[in-house]
């Protein structure tokens, strides 16, 4: 075998040994659609302020922990009124998978402290799932931003029954 | 170095890239599938000495059946040969209602409550462990109470032989959430569970675990544990 052999060899190890790790990694389309019949519709809230100057994301109490059981793909609405500096807003599906578009940036005024902003999940999974959202938020300057009151809406395709007539129920 | 390789020299190469390839997949699966790395041992800081007693709170349905199949819920779990056992406080008066929510005083850390009530669709039951506020994080935190909820919505299946088509067995969720109460509540596909979709999830009563994030209802299959459930638990306490 020719060096260049050795080299071509040598490649095709790393390609080998990298598939099942590129595999894993899900990178975001650049556009798309989804549809579907939404069925259910589950709402968290929460009235009071909370603030924070954290510069890595972080959960906001209240808007953490939205439990569905559905199939197919799902979307997320959140809604906040703020005050201070700018603010980051993601959505995430427990343990860590960010829903698209990305992430939301708002930084409010005395004349615009309101927002919105829908977000999607488009994991399509041939069984019933139960998944878990939280609003993630940070504060990308460092400065304290505060959430006066906000929600978030979850709307989905309720589903507990598989073709074998088997029931599944989420559990906390 | 020669410019071309013997067969040897072929033959090694082959085997480095077999190995490589082996060890990333490994590696991959290994952390998309960390059965065992779930929780502490938060009951007793390592040290636990006897079991856990539990009373039903006094709101929950008075009916011998119903009462059992929670019994049995904790015994699946009394049952691995770990220090860590739910008791039974059967010679106690029931526990008079406390919110379930609200973490019972630290002087009484022996009020581990079943609760009836509300639990919010989808869910049909819940799991809350309170810590001592002086024991630090979710990793090294020492628990003093658990609580449990099941959904006072749902027309349960209370029997002890197996539930039917259209049946929502108790003890499949009931057992799934004394799991939680062994200290099993961060990690994996969050909150201590199997993620649905993992292969220790899959649709059969072999493979399907109880600690999965969904129980079957209408099957035996979660009303017992399965090897990887008992691999996490064991070794804790």
């Amino acid at each position: 075998m020719s060096r260049r052999g050795v080299v071509v060899v040598a490649a095709a190890a790393a390609v080998l040994a990298a598939v099942p790790a590129v595999a894993l990694l899900q990178s975001a389309p650049e556009s798309g659609r989804r549809g579907f019949r939404s069925t259910n519709r589950t709402v968290a809230f929460r009235t009071t302020p909370v603030s924070t100057s954290e510069t890595r994301f972080r959960r906001v109490p209240g808007l953490d922990d939205v439990l569905i059981q559905n199939r197919g793909v799902s979307t997320a609405r959140f809604s906040g009124d703020f005050s201070g500096g700018p603010v980051d807003i993601r959505i995430i599906r427990l343990p860590n998978n960010v829903l698209l578009p990305g992430d939301a940036h708002f930084a409010p005024t005395a004349e615009s402290s309101s927002f919105s902003y829908d977000f999607l999940d488009p994991r399509r999974k041939g069984g019933i799932d139960c998944r878990r959202y939280a609003v993630s938020w940070r504060s990308p300057t460092g400065a304290e931003v505060t959430l006066n009151h906000g929600s978030l809406i979850v709307d989905y395709h309720f589903d507990n029954e598989d073709r074998d007539g088997l029931t599944t129920a989420c559990v906390d | 170095m020669s410019a071309r390789l013997s067969w040897k020299q072929h033959l090694t190469l082959l085997v480095i890239a077999c190995v490589l390839a082996a060890t990333t997949a490994l590696a991959v699966s290994a952390s998309a599938h960390p059965h065992g790395e779930y929780y502490n041992a938060h009951w007793g800081q390592g040290a636990l000495e006897g079991g856990i007693d539990w009373r039903f709170v006094s709101d929950f349905p008075s009916g011998d059946a119903i009462r059992q199949r929670i019994k049995d819920a904790a015994g699946r779990w009394n049952n691995q040969n770990q220090t860590l056992t739910f008791d039974y406080e059967g010679s106690q008066p029931d526990y008079d209602p406390f919110a379930f929510s609200s973490c019972p005083p630290l002087d009484k850390p022996e009020k581990n409550g079943i609760h009836w009530g509300p639990v919010g669709h989808p869910g049909i039951g819940i799991a809350s462990l309170c810590t001592f506020a002086e024991a630090g994080g979710d990793s090294t935190a020492t628990y003093h109470s658990f609580q449990i909820k099941m959904d006072s919505a749902i027309n349960w299946y209370v029997g002890a032989d197996g539930p039917g088509y259209n049946d929502i067995d108790i003890q499949a969720p009931a057992t799934h959430e004394f799991g939680h109460a062994t200290g099993r509540e961060v990690g994996g596909a969050g909150m201590g569970h199997f993620g649905n979709d993992w292969d220790v999830c899959a649709k059969s009563e072999a493979a399907h675990h109880t600690m999965c994030e969904s129980v079957y209802t209408n099957t035996w299959w979660d009303r017992t544990l399965n090897d990887h459930d008992k691999d996490v638990f064991d070794g804790k306490y």
